[in-house]
């Protein structure tokens, strides 16, 4: 039930972070929490329901950004999988960390998703989609700790935090 | 041995197979789903629901800004001020509205094809797809590829349907594609969108095109209608050994600025 409810929640919160984006940067870029949401996910939920939810996460934003069927399930996919495989070997929760990992992520998805734009228009233009690229992962690299730090209250609070405390 | 990789190699499985599942579906767009109409709606509905407020208290800042700190002794006049304001806001505002319905209406009697009117409800210029969300859908007679226009010219085409709303692709996404004419040489190309606006691919560098010139759709794919005005030549640039110029187009249609726009419907569905 409560996964439900997540779910729901994370609806809701992709809808405001439309709106969000629209209002602090007058709708020139961006603003993916939902990016900062999944690798969250990765860290503290099991593989599944971590996994699942992410799928669902990048369905939502397939249907309100209008990108191709897919496409941002398999990043979310990816980003999931990856940042679960990095916290399964690394432990690192501190600032700096977060920014890194977000960064890079961000990265990986601006790529993937330049990738398939490229594919689609037959064109490779990198450097018209590099100052996109810096607007959108710059906010989320300075958002990333301080969200890592919400989110963690509000999952302690409801008791959906997996993993965190099975940690050493 | 085994073990240890079973589970990369399962995760890897699955990314490999969504990935070609994405790759599939960009070259083979298929009708909207049903999961995916129930999102749409949903998600613009919620928009919707959550914008209002924030709407509200913009306008009551605008309209109240300059008058906090008025002395007491004004406060009567004040608020008939306010109120003729308000008045005269809603005025303003049903004459603009109506100044842009007989814009509309005087396309229409220019229009050849069967056409819908809607209302612009979403603008989506920051994702990595340039859209819009128009009001009307499939249960409207919307469909997917449609022309959407308006008194000043090509806005795109209908990019997804749901029932009651739909994706508009503007013109100047970077996967949006016209066939086009430049009006006075006639000289033929493939418009395509820039991000913030368009250029004309594959005009030789012995074809005649300046600044100024206006460019019109071509008809050629039967997407569009011809002789629909889509902006003006403000740039033309060719290159020492260069086989095409390039030509860069400012639309006539101001994308964030549009409230109400016309779908046409292409000529093989009209009844």
């Amino acid at each position: 039930m409560i996964y439900i409810i997540i779910s729901a929640l994370l609806f809701v919160l992709l809808v405001i972070q439309n709106i969000l984006a629209d209002v602090l940067f007058l709708g020139r870029s961006p603003l993916e929490i939902s990016l900062i949401v999944v690798i969250y996910m990765a860290f503290r939920l099991s593989f599944i329901k971590g996994a699942l939810l992410s799928a669902w996460v990048g369905f939502v934003m397939d249907c309100i950004t209008g990108t191709v069927a897919g496409a941002y399930v398999f990043i979310y996919y990816a980003v999931f999988s990856g940042s679960y495989f990095i916290s399964r070997h690394l432990y690192g929760e501190k600032d700096g960390f977060i920014v890194t990992l977000v960064l890079l992520w961000g990265i990986v998805e601006g790529i993937i998703l330049f990738g398939l734009k490229s594919l689609q228009t037959g064109e490779f233009a990198f450097f018209s989609f590099l100052p996109f690229l810096i607007l959108k992962i710059v906010p989320l690299g300075v958002l990333g700790p301080f969200l890592f730090h919400i989110f963690d209250k509000l999952g302690f609070s409801y008791g959906f935090n997996e993993r965190a405390t099975k940690r050493p | 041995m085994l073990n240890r990789f079973r589970l990369p190699l399962f995760l890897i499985l699955i990314g490999v197979g969504l990935l070609l599942l994405v790759v599939y579906n960009s070259y083979h767009p298929e009708q909207t789903g049903v999961a995916r109409k129930i999102i749409m709606e949903g998600a613009t509905a919620l928009e919707y629901v959550l914008r209002e407020p924030l709407k509200l208290a913009r306008d009551t800042w605008q309209k109240y800004v300059f008058l906090v700190g008025v002395v007491e002794e004004n406060r009567k006049l004040k608020k008939d001020v306010n109120r003729l304001i308000g008045q005269l806001v809603q005025y303003q505002e049903a004459y603009e509205e109506n100044k842009r319905l007989r814009n509309l209406l005087k396309l229409e009697e220019k229009l050849q094809f069967r056409h819908i009117f809607a209302r612009v409800i979403g603008v989506d210029r920051k994702s990595m797809v340039k859209s819009l969300i128009i009001n009307r859908g499939s249960l409207d007679g919307v469909k997917r590829n449609a022309p959407v226009i308006t008194d000043r010219g090509l806005v795109g085409r209908v990019l997804e349907t749901s029932w009651h709303i739909s994706r508009v692709l503007l013109l100047i996404d970077e996967t949006s594609n016209v066939d086009v004419i430049v009006q006075s040489s006639r000289v033929q190309g493939m418009l395509q969108g820039t991000g913030h606006g368009c250029s004309i691919k594959y005009v030789g560098k012995m074809d005649e095109v300046k600044m100024g010139d206006a460019v019109i759709t071509a008809g050629i794919s039967r997407v569009f209608p011809k002789g629909l005005l889509i902006g003006y030549i403000s740039h033309v640039d060719w290159r020492e050994g260069g086989m095409f110029k390039k030509v860069e187009i400012n639309p006539a249609v101001d994308f964030s600025r549009l409230e109400e726009v016309v779908v046409l419907i292409p000529p093989g569905d009209q009844e």
